[in-house]
């Protein structure tokens, strides 16, 4: 009688430590948004951008390079600069025209101009999109587009 | 016994023909109808305030191509004053996709909303101005030449450069009467990486502008309004 008293307390509290540590778990999943990643130190304590061809991105990424990329618009009518977005950021980045994007691996993401793109080791993370009502916030606004870059990179 | 047999014979062989000409029918019916439009619908984010097709666009315009009951135009002019190439663009009409004719949006109406570092486009004569909201025809032959070019009973497809004159022609032909159930922004050939390019402009620096279909206006034979 005692010996089985002991396995049903020994039982039931692995059972509570198991379903504790489960539950722990699944609140920090349910809660963890996108990782924040840093770029790479020389993009911080400087707001410049600085234009590329398609070659320059693809060394970037071939050496794991961590940085933003921003897609030019390309369209007849005025929609809003994302550029003039970066002005308060401090950090630099970079400018890819939309027929150099096309000639890039980042085309194979980012399908339509303009975007911002985020590339962390060579891997492009993130990215906005023209054809998205989720994203048509970040597009227009400084603020908006402000907290999305900061969800994914850390600024300084 | 023999004229059982041939009677079987008979009704067999006129069964095989009637069963012949109907799979006929059947098949020629299937190959010839064309497969259903999806309604135009608006673009999420940016692209739908250009009004760019969330179904029909540079992506997906191969699907659609060389229907009957539709006209394709390209809006472009083969070479807008414009500094298109400011935006990182193309004045000249470089290449466009196959099947779509070409009128230029600024022979139609007068030009607004371009990117300051685009300049002015074409400001000659147009069969339209907008002005003040109102679209107003210039010319006795402007509402025939826009009937005869987009007919109200077919599907109309419109291409540009980047999406902004499509957008803007066919709220110009809603308001001016069309169904806007029938007029597709597909947006911007800059954006087509399809199977059906027609290259224009040639390795030498040329442009094959013979090959394009060109609806020229000529306003000196037009009557003023």
């Amino acid at each position: 009688m005692k010996k089985h008293k002991r396995a049903i307390i020994i039982t039931v509290s692995i059972v509570a430590v198991l379903a504790a540590g489960l539950t722990c778990l699944f609140i920090i999943l349910a809660n963890s948004g996108p990782v924040r990643y840093s770029l790479d130190d020389e993009y911080y304590a400087t707001s410049e951008s600085m234009s590329i061809d398609h070659e320059e991105y693809e060394s970037l990424i071939d050496k794991k390079k961590s940085f933003v990329i921003l897609v030019d618009k390309l369209g007849c009518i005025k929609t809003a600069d994302i550029s003039n977005y970066f002005e308060d950021l401090n950090i630099k980045y970079y400018r890819l025209s939309w027929n150099e994007t096309r000639k890039s691996s980042l085309h194979d993401k980012v399908k339509l101009s303009p975007s911002v793109a985020i590339v962390i080791k060579g891997e492009v993370v993130a990215w906005l999109r023209a054809d998205s009502d989720e994203d048509e916030p970040r597009y227009n606004d400084s603020l908006a587009f402000k907290v999305w870059l900061s969800e994914y990179i850390k600024l300084k | 016994m023999k004229k059982r047999k041939e009677t079987l014979v008979f009704v067999l062989v006129v069964l095989l023909l009637v069963g012949g000409l109907m799979l006929g029918t059947f098949l020629t019916k299937k190959i010839n109808s064309l497969p259903e439009l999806p309604k135009p619908e608006l673009s999420e984010g940016q692209r739908g305030q250009l009004g760019i097709d969330k179904n029909v666009n540079e992506s997906t315009i191969d699907k659609y191509l060389g229907r009957k009951d539709s006209v394709y135009y390209d809006i472009r002019m083969l070479e807008d004053p414009a500094n298109y190439e400011a935006i990182d663009g193309d004045r000249y009409l470089s290449g466009l996709v196959e099947g779509f004719e070409v009128v230029p949006y600024p022979y139609l109406v007068n030009v607004e909303g371009l990117p300051e570092a685009v300049g002015q486009s074409y400001t000659g004569a147009t069969l339209y101005t907008h002005a003040d909201g109102k679209y107003t025809a210039n010319y006795k032959e402007s509402k025939q030449i826009l009937n005869d070019l987009f007919p109200k009973d077919k599907n109309i497809f419109l291409m540009c450069g980047g999406g902004g004159y499509s957008g803007m022609l066919k709220n110009m032909l809603v308001d001016l009467g069309w169904d806007t159930n029938k007029i597709y922004v597909v947006g911007g050939y800059w954006y087509y990486d399809g199977e059906h390019n027609v290259q224009i402009k040639q390795e030498d620096g040329s442009y094959s502008f013979w090959k394009i279909s060109y609806h020229n206006i000529d306003f000196s034979k037009l009557t003023k309004k």
